[in-house]
């Protein structure tokens, strides 16, 4: 017998189909497939009375328990009463409070990793005591000689950026608010004026 | 259908005895965990005879059956610390005993048994010439005899679904199977059951509907 590969698709549904309960209730499209096919028919038919073979012999083969099982069952069991034993009392207890404080630290970590990066600020006592101040409002020229060079150095290394381009406003008012700190940021101009007067002073002496 | 239903009610701790004393299977565990042997004793009472009926099922053997069902119910009161009480106590019970029968004779075949089903003498064939071998032989040992040579997996669906009449989502429950596995399982054991018998039964083999048809 040859089956086409939908008789075979069938034959899965056709075996669930069988029982006593749904045999008088086939789906439509079963039913149609019954009626046009008929390797599914015989199959089908086949499967009904095998079935019922096998029912009737489970009817026939059914026994009954004559005495209870109790009375020899009484003896045998254990003296020892099935108490829940240590270890699952204690993965009652302690899983549940681990599984707790687990998922807290977890969305902990999450919440602190999600936090912006620039609000994560390690200031120093220079900008401690600066940043509370308003910065004062000083257009840069860059055309002049001190900072060109230092626009220049700037443009090369990284872009000109709204950062860059802040820190020099505060060094330069680092520059006028504070004197002493002028020795740190020494001034190109100031140095050549002294490279100058230092070598007039030079020459005077060899004269 | 009355076997089904009554698979059902002992499934659900819901049968006759429990009609009586409406005590729910969890609230008889927690009772017996708690020291109380009766408690312990009703469960037993309400499922001592749908059980001894699968395991005989299996084997085929009364007393065999018996200590088949003893042993599960003292396994059962052993492991009771562990069980859940969120799940149903049937399924769990019935998983023990076909568990501790299908341990049983898979031992007993290695130890050399011919047949899972040994009660009966492999060597009986049916005779396909004469006119109808049921006359000659008992229609449920040839039915053993076929579900013999169907695998222990697919047997095991076959009968709990069919010859215990479980539903499929308890199948699951006790082969502890997804129901569609289940499912695909009992396609596949009532195909070669089918196929088998009709192999068995030669010419005799005359399908219902034929029958009916006429």
């Amino acid at each position: 017998m040859i089956m086409s590969c939908h008789c075979a698709k069938n034959r899965k549904r056709l075996a669930l189909l069988v029982d006593h309960d749904s045999a008088g209730k086939l789906p439509e499209d079963i039913r149609r497939i019954l009626a046009n096919c008929p390797t599914c028919r015989e199959h089908y038919e086949h499967l009904c009375a095998a079935m019922d073979s096998l029912q009737q012999a489970g009817e026939k083969e059914a026994v009954f328990l004559e005495k209870s099982l109790w009375s020899e069952l009484a003896h045998r069991l254990p003296d020892s009463q099935p108490r829940p034993s240590r270890y699952s009392l204690w993965r009652q207890q302690i899983v549940p409070i681990f599984s707790v404080t687990a998922a807290c630290l977890a969305l902990l970590l999450v919440f602190v990793a999600e936090r912006p990066a620039e609000k994560r600020i390690y200031r120093t006592a220079i900008n401690r005591s600066t940043s509370s101040l308003p910065l004062p409002s000083i257009s840069v020229d860059y055309t002049y000689a001190p900072f060109r060079d230092s626009a220049d150095s700037r443009s090369q290394q990284a872009p000109l950026s709204i950062q860059s381009l802040h820190q020099t406003h505060e060094d330069l008012f680092l520059r006028e608010t504070s004197p002493g700190l002028t020795q740190d940021f020494p001034d190109p101009l100031e140095s050549q004026v002294r490279e100058i007067l230092r070598q007039r002073r030079l020459l005077e002496m060899l004269e | 259908m009355k076997t089904d239903q009554v698979a059902n009610q002992v499934l659900a701790g819901t049968t006759e005895t429990d009609q009586r004393s409406p005590v729910s299977d969890a609230r008889l565990v927690e009772e017996v965990r708690a020291g109380n042997r009766d408690a312990f004793r009703e469960l037993v009472l309400r499922y001592e005879k749908k059980l001894f009926r699968v395991i005989h099922r299996f084997v085929r053997n009364d007393a065999l059956a018996e200590d088949l069902a003893q042993e599960t119910f003292i396994r059962i009161y052993e492991n009771l610390d562990q069980f859940d009480l969120s799940r149903r106590f049937g399924p769990w019970l019935f998983q023990i005993g076909v568990n501790l029968t299908l341990d049983y004779l898979r031992k007993k075949k290695r130890r050399g048994a011919t047949s899972l089903f040994s009660e009966i003498s492999p060597d009986k064939t049916v005779n396909p010439g004469s006119a109808d071998p049921r006359e000659r032989q008992d229609i449920s040992e040839e039915v053993q005899r076929v579900l013999q040579d169907i695998p222990e997996k697919y047997r095991t669906v076959l009968v709990l679904r069919d010859l215990e009449h479980f539903t499929s989502a308890e199948v699951a429950a006790i082969v502890n199977r997804k129901e569609a596995t289940i499912r695909w399982r009992l396609a596949e054991a009532r195909n070669r059951f089918k196929e088998l018998w009709k192999e068995r039964m030669g010419e005799a083999f005359e399908p219902r509907l034929e029958k009916d048809g006429e």
